[in-house]
């Protein structure tokens, strides 16, 4: 009966490290970064862990809720699948627990002193699940496949050589689904005396030097020949995708020819089961080995043996605010909603004080560049907040809140805020629709107020998740506008020096935060539950499962 | 026979009402699918692209015509959640559900007959007071709830099964029984009820007739009597039900598939539904009605065959 916490909680997540990882070729290099806080995650063994011995092999069986569509790594870009492409796909780089990138496909990458240019050496003797040599035109045709695809990222790619060949990207006009022109980026080839020679060096040349490349260059890597990835994925990694039966399970099965460590377990089934609340009932029934337990799921395993860990799920939750919406049009009135909203309560009632707060909608998993001094800018003032919206004329404001069915927390989240608004006096409707409408109408097509959902980025830097507030960003489903914003951002994307990027990207985030986008209130922590019988959790600053790493314990 | 053909039109008609409707009625719903399967971080391209290749960007009537001229050959289209021929979906998924199905009605027939013969017998009996208030109770709870009830007692408590693991047929054919006879029980105590109160209704009714008293006065035993004149014909009555008591257990195993973690056609109609899939859901919405269709019009035949009485002349 015993129940052990570890407390995993992600430190600096981000340090210069990522660059010392590519080479160490930087102006300001990550040698002097400080290292002190650079979050080393491993736990530490705690009760249960040790009371068994790690054996190689075994079958863990995880159970989830949602089930990725497709296996193909240019269509699907859902977080659920990301985590499953984590262990089957690998990229020329690879994102380390502690946030920094290390070669992997590639086993050297420096970059210029601009850095716009990065050169990558290919590991050699590396072979995909189904039995070919990894080569030089895979790696081509994955990088082609990515940037015609606009997987995030690889859109600041000019042009890229090697092997006797120079690939230049371009553009070409293509129409949207409402008939409007768009650019559709093109890649064309072409011989050249420039680009390497030989068949393992590959150079990626930017339109805008950029520190993050190696983050992007994470994204994978599949054979060329590749027909149908959906269905049959085919990467590199450390496990290989044997069975997948629609709305029962997936198999994924140990690589046994992976150029790196092997990982210790046989199998690792994800057994799908569509309502979240019935996880905890088929681990206490032992028909699953573990399970990531949203908010106070775990709260029903009391009283029974389980390994609990706790990491950031690496998203913030946000009160949107839609800033298009009439009242929401002057800022007084968003800093009034931020003012009455209470962030740390929610934190307590909605997520048992498992969650982060945030005031910025960068992670705070990002410690490098998230802005700690904007965490307690609205900290809660009902007297403030009254006052604002008097002044603005808005004494009796009105909102529907239009929120995600499917997130429960959301959802939760929604009515403990309207009982924070109520007493400004606000009063707030609660509209829940399903997850498609909600994508639909709130993302796609900002038809909405106010929405409470978290936001997640696809890598880890800054990019990821100011981007959207950008104002011709495609994405930027709050409306937000502001000259001051996408100018300093668009300074911080160009700028050299580390320092002074960090400084830019936390100066853009106080824009966001002085203009009151929306009212950014935590990185719910998501919480892990394994069976004392399985050990080796790593836990990462993307929203991933990395099973390479998990053993079991007799 | 003219009653059959015209039998068949009239379901042919029904059939294809009812495709229009499920087909207009689900393209009213907001949402879209490219965006569901994506996610947030997809580009405007890559949603564009995606429309055009599943055919979501042409007009509804294009879509439908193109539909329905495929299923009418057997071609349901490709689902839009796995990129994959629905019929090739389906067949995984039908076979788990048709089993559960059967497995329930073999249950409903086995019991709800004997039971509604011996509440009949006893009409003044407490235990027949008993059965008639559990009968009540059976008819009256809601499917998930008994669903929940039996994997907290059964699973939870006295571990009799493991919730949440499903086995396929093939893999094991114990395990798979094992686990499929605890929803199968769910889904069949509603619909057993209801059974054995008709049967016990037409039963009674049965007894008071004529030749039950010509055969007693012959010195026929009390068991013969029950056992095969009165219940060939309280059967005969009933046999109208099965056509119900099937739709019911269709209808009920969409809800239980998901609280015991079936994949079977529910749990697919309701991911199809959410995902917006929409040649999945009309594939699945034809083979149920065709299902319930084809059961009412065995039965209709089978009455026909049994009960000359009601035989249609014309």
């Amino acid at each position: 009966m015993k129940k052990n916490i570890l407390a995993l909680v992600l430190g600096a997540v981000m340090t210069a490290s990522l660059i010392t990882g590519c080479g160490g070729k930087t102006s300001s290099g990550g040698s002097s970064a400080p290292a002190a806080d650079a979050g080393s995650t491993s736990s530490a063994a705690s009760g249960s862990e040790a009371s068994g011995q790690m054996v190689e092999g075994g079958d863990f069986i995880k159970g989830v809720s949602t089930e990725a569509p497709g296996f193909d790594p240019f269509t699907t870009q859902t977080a659920d699948a990301r985590s499953i492409f984590f262990n089957i796909y690998e990229g020329l780089m690879a994102t380390e627990p502690d946030g920094s990138f290390s070669p992997a496909l590639a086993d050297s990458c420096q970059a210029s002193d601009d850095l716009q240019t990065y050169t990558f050496t290919l590991r050699q003797g590396v072979k995909f699940h189904n039995g070919n040599e990894l080569t030089m035109d895979d790696v081509i045709y994955s990088i082609e496949k990515s940037i015609t695809s606009g997987i995030n990222g690889f859109s600041e790619i000019a042009q890229f050589s090697a092997a006797g060949k120079t690939y230049t990207v371009g553009s070409e006009k293509g129409k949207d689904d409402e008939g409007k022109e768009i650019d559709k980026p093109v890649v064309t080839a072409a011989d050249s005396a420039d680009a390497p020679a030989d068949d393992t060096t590959l150079v990626i040349n930017l339109n805008k030097p950029d520190s993050g490349f190696p983050a992007i260059a994470t994204s994978p890597i599949v054979p060329k020949d590749a027909e149908d990835l959906a269905s049959h994925p085919i990467g590199t990694g450390p496990f290989e995708l044997t069975e997948f039966v629609e709305q029962d399970y997936t198999l994924l099965t140990r690589f046994d020819d992976y150029w790196g460590e092997p990982a210790h377990l046989d199998t690792v089934t994800l057994k799908y089961y569509e309502n979240t609340a019935s996880l905890a009932t088929n681990y206490l029934a032992g028909a699953i080995d573990g399970f990531n337990s949203n908010a106070g799921g775990w709260k029903e395993l009391e009283g029974t043996d389980y390994v609990q860990n706790v990491r950031h799920a690496n998203a913030v939750q946000l009160l949107a605010l839609n800033n298009e919406f009439e009242p929401f049009k002057d800022v007084r009135v968003r800093q009034a909603v931020a003012y009455a909203v209470d962030s740390d309560e929610i934190i307590e009632k909605v997520s048992y004080g498992l969650g982060t707060k945030a005031g910025t909608p960068v992670i705070p998993g990002l410690q490098k560049y998230f802005n700690d001094e904007l965490t307690n800018v609205y900290d809660v003032n009902i007297d403030k907040a009254k006052e604002l919206l008097k002044e603005a004329g808005q004494e009796n404001l009105k909102f529907k809140i239009r929120v995600p069915s499917n997130y429960q927390v959301h959802v939760d989240t929604a009515q403990v805020i309207a009982n924070q608004l109520a007493k400004a006096g606000i009063t707030v409707e609660i509209e829940s629709v399903d997850w498609n409408t909600w994508l639909n109408r709130v993302y796609r097509k900002s038809e909405f107020e106010a929405t409470v959902v978290s936001v997640d980025g696809p890598i880890a830097y800054p990019t990821s998740f100011l981007n959207r507030y950008v104002s011709t960003a495609s994405d930027n489903f709050v409306n937000f506008h502001s000259e001051a914003f996408d100018e300093t951002y668009a300074k911080a994307l160009l700028e050299t020096d580390d320092a002074e990027q960090v400084r830019l990207f936390k100066e853009a985030q106080k824009i966001i935060s002085d203009e009151c986008a929306s009212v950014y209130i935590q990185d719910i922590d998501s919480v892990v539950i394994n069976s004392p019988a399985f050990g080796g959790f790593e836990a990462y600053p993307l929203y991933v499962d990395d099973y390479s790493a998990m053993y079991a314990v007799q | 026979m003219r009653y059959f053909v015209k039998k068949l039109g009239i379901m042919l008609i029904t059939l294809f009402v009812i495709s229009i409707v499920t087909f207009w009625l689900f393209h009213i719903v907001p949402g879209d699918p490219a965006a569901m399967m994506l996610g947030t971080s997809a580009s405007q391209e890559q949603l564009d692209d995606l429309r055009e290749e599943l055919g979501l960007d042409r007009p509804l009537i294009e879509q439908y015509t193109e539909w329905i001229t495929g299923a009418v050959h057997g071609d349901f289209g490709k689902s839009i959640m796995y990129r994959k021929p629905v019929a090739n979906l389906l067949k995984g998924k039908l076979s788990v559900s048709l089993a559960l199905g059967a497995i329930a009605l073999a249950l409903v027939i086995l019991i709800g007959i004997p039971l509604g013969v011996f509440t009949a017998g006893r009409k003044h009996a407490i235990s027949e007071q008993l059965l008639n208030f559990v009968n009540i109770l059976g008819i009256s709870i809601p499917g998930f709830f008994l669903s929940i009830l039996l994997i907290w007692v059964f699973g939870l408590i006295l571990h009799w099964f493991t919730p949440g693991r499903f086995v396929t047929f093939a893999r094991n054919p114990v395990k798979f029984l094992q686990f499929m006879i605890w929803p199968a029980i769910a889904i069949a105590i509603p619909q057993t009820c209801v059974l054995s109160k008709y049967i016990r209704t037409a039963v009674i009714e049965e007894v008071r007739s004529d030749y039950v008293r010509t055969a007693r006065s012959k010195g026929s035993t009390k068991f013969r009597i029950m056992y095969v004149h009165v219940l060939k014909n309280a059967i005969i009555s009933v046999v109208p039900l099965i056509g119900m008591i099937v739709s019911g257990i269709f209808s009920g195993s969409i809800v239980i598939e998901q609280v015991f973690g079936i994949p079977g056609i529910g749990r697919l109609l309701i991911a199809s539904v959410t995902s917006r899939d929409y040649p999945t859901v009309q594939t699945l919405v034809m083979y149920i009605a065709i299902l319930i269709l084809v059961v009412n019009f065995i039965v209709d035949i089978l009455i026909q065959i049994l009960d000359p009485r009601i035989r249609i002349s014309r």
